[in-house]
């Protein structure tokens, strides 16, 4: 009898020791994602909607932008169709987490923060960076011209200190971007210093009001925005699908192209992606 | 003077309590010259509202009836609105309509700056409150008083200046106190328009630094220390023309 017990909860032990090493070895399911989206046949990806031209609607109401023209990308090499899911700034992250899109191209700034939350793939799509807009009769070629003249920009902005101290150009900031445009536009300032996209469609999208303005000068100070996966999929199938395509996108050039094609401003940050990414075998062309 | 300063490197490196404002000569010039600039609106400030405050209750008292609407309706207008509002009004509104100079450095710049946009903005909010002050001073004058000072063939000016202010003066101190602390404190709000106060320069280095309750402890101390030393004076000059007898 009292053998009996001893046998049976050395049995027992060794049983359930056997389905604690089951569940250490056992290699988690690592493209469960990836499976996921092509039994559905369907990629749901995250989009913006008011952030021309990264992801917009157009006149007829379909989300156009350079985050549509990737996702259809991945969505086509996995051979199912894309379902273009509008999202915010503050509820891209939240969806992914909750499983409601499979990743994002969402105009989203990269940070080691929100790499905690979702799975921010390397390498970067694209960034921005931080340019003037001035007057064209001003004639500013260079950083260097600057020097002495005051820039209206926004509270908080990370770069004043370094226009300061290596050109001399002395910052007047304000609350918020419309502000710092128009105490610019009235004379209070000599440049509006502030984000590229922002300065070089503000002149696009208003011709007539800007015709005497431009944005003459190289940018600088690159911020990098990412794609994103849920978390747990960074590392497997599906995360390194996605950054497959990315990496694919600098390599050949396609990042240049579809930005060229939507009218962004020059972007050296691309370019230097490009040089870095390309293949070194390739004939010069 | 050196060591003081690098003391503060010590605690960061040390701690992590990162007071760059005084140890990063850059931080430290930008701050000292805010600080500057902040007691130079109050005083500004305190200086012309009490030139409005007094201007304006004279007015208020007037026998002509367009000149105490004018002045209710500066009250009403200055008083009921925000100083933020009204500061952007004139500093984005008004302004889009005055000329334009060159600022010599070939820059067309509105004529009025930012600095005297605030001053202006400031002064007359302010204002408002202080002639409300005064009136209440010179209302609890009682009127025998007055019929006092007629009856010994003071004209009304002489009453005004040699009866009535004197008496208002020293019972509207303790309230106009309160205004004047308002001032100091509310130059604070220069920073939206880009004028380089202690709360703009403040935020430029928390901003860079990441040093935000540093910054801000900072900023209370020398909050708190501009309006003792000004409530100090004040005090001085309340004991000071204390009458004997008169009041509490």
């Amino acid at each position: 009898m009292f053998r009996k017990l001893i046998y049976s909860s050395l049995g027992g032990m060794l049983g359930l020791s056997v389905v604690a090493a089951g569940l250490i070895t056992t290699p988690a399911v690592a493209n469960d994602g990836i499976k996921e989206i092509i039994e559905r046949g369907v990629l749901r990806a995250g989009v913006r909607t008011t952030k021309k031209p990264f992801g917009y609607r157009d006149t007829s109401g379909n989300i156009v932008g350079i985050d549509p023209d990737l996702l259809q990308d991945m969505a086509d090499r996995l051979g199912v169709k894309l379902e273009k899911v509008p999202v915010t700034g503050s509820n891209r992250m939240p969806f992914l987490q909750q499983g409601k899109i499979d990743v994002f191209s969402a105009n989203m700034n990269d940070s080691l923060k929100r790499r905690k939350i979702v799975g921010a793939l390397l390498p970067n799509s694209y960034a921005v960076g931080f340019n003037i807009m001035a007057l064209k009769k001003d004639g500013f070629k260079k950083w260097e011209d600057l020097r002495g003249h005051t820039a209206c920009t926004i509270q908080g902005s990370w770069y004043i200190k370094v226009l300061d101290q290596d050109y001399g150009i002395k910052a007047m900031t304000f609350k918020g971007g419309a502000e710092a445009f128009t105490a610019f536009e009235q004379g209070r300032c000599r440049v509006r210093i502030g984000n590229d996209m922002e300065i070089w469609f503000r002149i696009q999208d208003n011709p007539e009001r800007y015709k005497d303005y431009e944005m003459p000068l190289d940018s600088f100070g690159f911020s990098p925005y990412s794609v994103a996966v849920p978390l747990d999929q960074k590392d497997k199938a599906l995360g390194r699908f996605v950054a497959g395509v990315l990496t694919e996108w600098h390599e050949t050039g396609r990042f240049l192209k579809q930005w060229k094609k939507w009218g962004f401003p020059p972007s050296p940050w691309l370019e230097e992606m490009h040089e870095k990414f390309k293949d070194p075998l390739a004939p010069k062309s | 003077m050196d060591v003081f300063w690098e003391w503060f490197r010590w605690l960061y490196d040390e701690t992590g309590i990162n007071f760059s404002v005084f140890y990063d000569p850059y931080n430290r010039e930008k701050f000292a010259a805010a600080i500057l600039v902040t007691v130079q609106i109050a005083v500004y400030v305190l200086f012309i509202t009490t030139l409005i405050g007094l201007i304006g209750v004279w007015m208020q008292r007037s026998r002509f009836r367009l000149l105490r609407w004018f002045v209710r309706g500066y009250i009403e207008l200055f008083r009921n609105t925000p100083k933020l509002v009204q500061l952007y009004c004139l500093y984005f509104g008004v302004s889009a309509f005055l000329p334009r100079v060159d600022d010599g450095t070939g820059l067309m710049a509105p004529i009025i700056g930012a600095f005297a946009w605030v001053l202006l903005a400031f002064a007359l909010h302010y204002g408002a409150f202080t002639i409300e002050v005064f009136r209440s001073g010179i209302e609890a004058v009682p009127e025998t008083t007055i019929e006092a000072s007629r009856a010994l063939g003071m004209t009304e000016l002489q009453i005004y200046r040699l009866v009535l202010l004197p008496l208002a003066f020293r019972i509207c101190l303790p309230a106009l106190n309160n205004n004047y602390v308002f001032v100091v404190k509310g130059t604070s709000l220069a920073y939206a328009v880009g004028v380089n106060e202690m709360l703009y320069a403040a935020n430029q280095i928390f901003t860079l630094d990441a040093n935000v309750p540093e910054m801000m402890t900072v900023l209370l101390i020398c909050y708190v220390s501009l309006v003792t030393v000004f409530v100090t004076f004040m005090n001085k000059l309340e004991r000071a023309l204390k009458m004997p007898g008169y009041g509490t």
